[in-house]
């Protein structure tokens, strides 16, 4: 060795030295991540944690925030607003985990230290999250009774459909009944037809003493859909909780029936009934028995049920998807018998048609023609509520030409009037309602409405 | 500079001309280990360098109390089920008139109602009364018929989890002397939660008060029967979310009104206040703008012993999360009826928060210590449940001037969501008779009902 390298040597040993020290120190001066008893989370759930809490041991900021994000998603809420507020200090700048540590301050009902967190973001470049960094702040101070500035925050939120529903609703509360009026005709033009847009639209009618306006939203929210629901808050944790374990599992099996691969999707999820608790099985069969029936192994369906049919109940939807595997399986007295069952916990169309194609079979003209009539009534609500009028006002007809003595059907093609307007017609069906049973109180009501609405702002 | 490092014993001495020399060799190497190595063992011991930093603790929200002074002694009904419970309802009635109460129990799980029949030898007998009641919410023991027959009427949601379409039904079991018979009374409608008798017309037969959850869309309604138990149901509020329909003459003047606790969206207490034909007034008893309240239920029950009836509502119900979790605004209300105070203007209410439960999802009030007070028995079906010690059965215990103190008496048996009491054994000591809804995790498998007794408590006529 030259005597020019031996000083080099010596420096890189005591930079080493040096850095190594460093690394030591810094290594040693990082917290302990917060452990979480996994035991009530699914076997695979609790690995993904477990797997997450040794990541998080790295100290990086994004190891912090998902470990943080998952104890958010998975209920470990006093464990993760430590660990967020860990991921927040590494990360000052990271708006979206300051967003996730306010998200947890806020489900602890710490609400002060969550209201500021989320101003602080709000407060932060990304002004895309401002909108909702206000309804969320919105919401806080309603759940703090403090009414001026919740709508204050809401305001600030706004155009955001899900800040202008809450400043309707509180609007109306607090006695500012047209103020709220407004934002719910706005709110009708950009959702039109939301069950949630058109309940608050009848609660606004009933403080104004508007019978028929209340008729209409009450009507008009039969056929909503729940578009608004789409929003609210809880949906960011459904996807994160959908990330491990369990969860990810079962997208794998959805992954795998997307693919029509449907037999593979059997066989991964005979491996989540096997792998996981049976406390949470009974929501799991249904989803299983539907991959069956797409992959029309009847054999495992049946196993599964003789499995665990002793400790849980079977639900309709699964006496449902049981009957038809039977009925192709050639079975057709254990379909009827599947099927029937099911009907007689949740009424479906589909199920009364094929139990009337059953009894055909068995030569019942009285059950059939029964089930007929029920196919038709059924048919004719749901056409209803797609607003697929025409059809539905066909199958109500037929369905209360078989009824006679029913006045639902009468009281749906009612509905059918209300909602295009004809309000005569109307009248005329919610009458025929009441003449074939003058206990058919909802027609009643409706009457009473339409009568009324010469006094409505409508 | 090189003696500043006499621990390198392998370093090169300065006069090492030769590459091929033996000793320069050993230098070199051992130069590249040391050089090498050190990162090495870093590396390698990395993960082994304990945390020696700090992080606040983690602060839970879960209550829990003393330990009851009077020792309750839990009897589980029957062995829990191999998959945890699904109760929405238990209450302690005399449902078969041989003067001793029993247990009746909605079972959402396997969607049936059971009773359990109290024995004159102070056993109990287990009896099935209805199945195929998709999502029984409620049972009410009710002679609706007046036949001289206590009959059942069941409230079934249809679904026990969140359904807005109309798969809700009421059904009438009526007693036949030997069984029970369905008899579907309100169908085409959301699931429905609660229904109460009373006579609210004036015309002599039962008529009901029916709280109708739903979801997004709901209603309370009040069913007008015929004299022949066909109903004419008439709307009296359309809100999502009502659970509970107490029926009493909550304003003094001689006939039925309808009280209700809508939750959901809202988080009211509405009294509807019948002028005893059948018309009824609405009237706001309570409002909460926080909508994450949490509204569970509602009690009629004379708390202060005043006269008038007063309401419990237990808060505590955040279903909607999926890891509900307790808040700081859980708790339970005592809404004082100030009907005989504040003559002549009634409907008054005013609001006593008289727990801070976390997750508190249903009350009972009874004297549980014998002193002549009402006390009151609450349950949790989402204190903190991840760290052991936090209540899930506590009583809170009247000074006779309604001042509580509470007292703990349960903490693993998790998730309950419903809880009756009444006087078994006319020691003048209310027993208590509790049910789990394990929806969530964590699940604790547990039976549907537990009697609790006190030490006294010994099942007798």
């Amino acid at each position: 060795m030259s005597a020019r390298a031996r000083p080099l040597l010596i420096g890189l040993l005591v930079v080493e030295l040096a850095v190594g020290g460093y690394l030591v120190v810094t290594r040693l001066g990082r917290p302990p991540v917060p452990q979480v008893d996994v035991r009530r989370l699914p076997p695979a759930t609790a690995a993904a944690i477990r797997q997450l809490e040794s990541q998080a041991d790295s100290d990086r900021p994004a190891a912090w925030r998902e470990l943080g994000e998952a104890y958010l998603a998975y209920g470990y809420l006093p464990e993760g607003e430590v660990v967020l507020a860990r991921a927040v200090a590494l990360d000052e700048t990271n708006e979206a985990v300051r967003w996730m540590h306010a998200r947890c301050l806020e489900r602890l009902g710490r609400l002060d230290e969550a209201i500021a967190e989320f101003e602080r973001v709000a407060s932060g470049s990304d002004a895309g999250r401002d909108p909702d960094c206000w309804q969320r702040i919105g919401k806080c101070q309603l759940r703090a009774e403090q009414p001026e500035k919740a709508i204050a925050a809401f305001e600030k939120a706004l155009p955001s459909s899900l800040a202008e529903f809450e400043l309707a609703r509180v609007l109306l509360r607090t006695g500012r009944v047209d103020e709220g009026m407004k934002h719910i005709e706005q709110l009708r033009r950009t959702q039109p037809l939301d069950i949630f847009v058109e309940t608050v639209a009848v609660e606004g009618a009933r403080l104004q003493g508007d019978l028929f306006r209340m008729a209409v939203a009450e009507e008009r929210a039969e056929r909503g859909t729940g578009e608004m629901e789409q929003q609210r808050e809880w949906k960011d944790l459904e996807l994160i909780r959908s990330r491990y374990g369990l969860m990810a599992e079962l997208a794998e099996c959805s992954a795998e029936l997307e693919a029509r691969r449907a037999a593979q999707a059997v066989a991964r999820f005979e491996t989540v009934l096997q792998t996981n608790p049976p406390e949470v099985t009974e929501v799991l069969l249904t989803n299983g028995l539907q991959m069956t029936y797409l992959a029309q192994d009847l054999s495992t369906a049946s196993r599964w049920v003789a499995s665990f049919e002793p400790r849980l109940a079977i639900s309709p939807l699964a006496r449902h998807i049981l009957g038809e595997m039977e009925w192709n399986g050639g079975s057709r007295q254990r379909a009827r018998e599947w099927l029937a069952a099911s009907q007689k916990m949740q009424p479906k169309s589909e199920v009364a048609s094929r139990l009337a194609e059953l009894s055909e079979d068995k030569g019942s003209a009285e059950r059939r023609a029964e089930y007929r009539s029920e196919v038709f009534w059924l048919e004719g609500v749901d056409a209803y509520r797609i607003g697929s009028f025409e059809a539905a006002e066909g199958h109500l007809q037929e369905a209360a030409r078989r009824r006679p003595q029913d006045p639902l059907p009468e009281f749906y093609r009612g509905e059918i009037a209300l909602a295009q307007g004809e309000w005569s017609t109307a009248e005329k069906a919610y009458g025929r309602a009441i003449a074939r049973n003058p206990h058919c109180g909802r027609a009643h009501d409706r009457l009473r409405a339409l009568a009324s609405r010469s006094g409505s702002s409508e | 500079m090189i003696s500043h490092f006499p621990a390198v014993p392998s370093l090169p001495s300065p006069d090492t001309p030769s590459a091929s020399d033996p000793g320069s060799q050993r230098g070199r190497l051992g130069w590249l280990l040391l050089l090498l190595g050190l990162p090495l063992l870093l590396v390698l011991l990395w993960n082994r360098i304990p945390p020696r930093g700090t992080l606040p603790e983690p602060v839970s929200n879960g209550t829990s109390y003393p330990a009851s002074p009077i020792p309750w002694t839990p009897r589980e009904m029957e062995s829990p089920a191999a998959v945890p419970s699904w109760t929405t309802h238990v209450q302690l009635a005399d449902r078969n008139g041989d003067g001793r109460r029993d247990i009746i129990v909605c079972d959402a799980r396997f969607n049936q109602v059971v009773s359990y029949d109290q024995t004159a030898d102070g056993g109990w007998t287990r009896s099935v009364l209805a199945t195929e009641i998709p999502a029984p919410a409620h049972a009410t023991l009710v002679d609706l018929d007046q036949d001289g027959r206590l009959d059942l009427v069941v409230s079934s949601l249809g679904n026990i989890w969140p359904d807005d379409l109309r798969v809700g039904k009421l059904i009438w079991l009526r007693n036949t002397g030997e069984a029970y018979e369905p008899v579907e009374l309100l169908t085409d409608v959301r699931r429905v939660a609660d229904a109460q008798p009373g006579d609210f017309d004036g015309d002599g037969d039962i008529d009901l008060a029916v709280a109708v959850f739903g979801y997004a869309r709901g209603e309370i309604l009040w069913l007008e029967n015929d004299g022949q138990q066909a109903f004419t149901s008439h709307q009296l509020f359309p809100a999502a979310g009502a659970i509970h329909g107490p029926v009493a003459d909550f304003d003094g003047d001689g006939d039925l009104d309808i009280a209700a606790v809508v939750s959901q969206d809202r988080e009211q207490v509405w009294g509807f206040d019948n002028d005893g034909k059948g018309t009824f007034t609405p009237r706001l008893l309570f409002e909460s703008l926080n909508y994450d309240l949490g509204s569970a239920g509602l009690v009629k029950t004379d708390l202060d012993g005043d006269g008038d009836m007063d309401l419990l509502l237990p808060a505590g119900d955040n279903l909607e999360d999926s890891h509900s979790y307790p808040q700081p605004y859980h708790g339970c209300f005592w809404l004082e009826n100030n009907a005989v105070s504040a003559k002549p203007t009634p409907w008054t209410f005013t609001s006593h928060r008289i727990s801070n439960l976390g997750g508190t999802y249903a009350a009972s009030a009874g004297d549980l210590d014998g002193d002549g007070d009402k006390d009151v028995v609450l349950v949790s079906m989402f204190n903190d449940w991840d760290r052991p010690g936090h209540a899930s059965l506590v009583w809170l215990e009247n000074d006779g001037k309604q001042t509580f103190r509470p007292w703990q008496v349960e903490t693993d048996q998790t998730h309950l969501v419903t809880v009756d009491c009444a006087d078994l054994n006319g020691d003048g000591r209310a027993e208590v008779v509790t049910g789990p809804l394990h929806l969530h995790p964590p699940f604790r498998n547990s039976p549907p009902a537990t009697l609790w007794t006190t030490a006294s408590g010994k099942a007798a006529p």
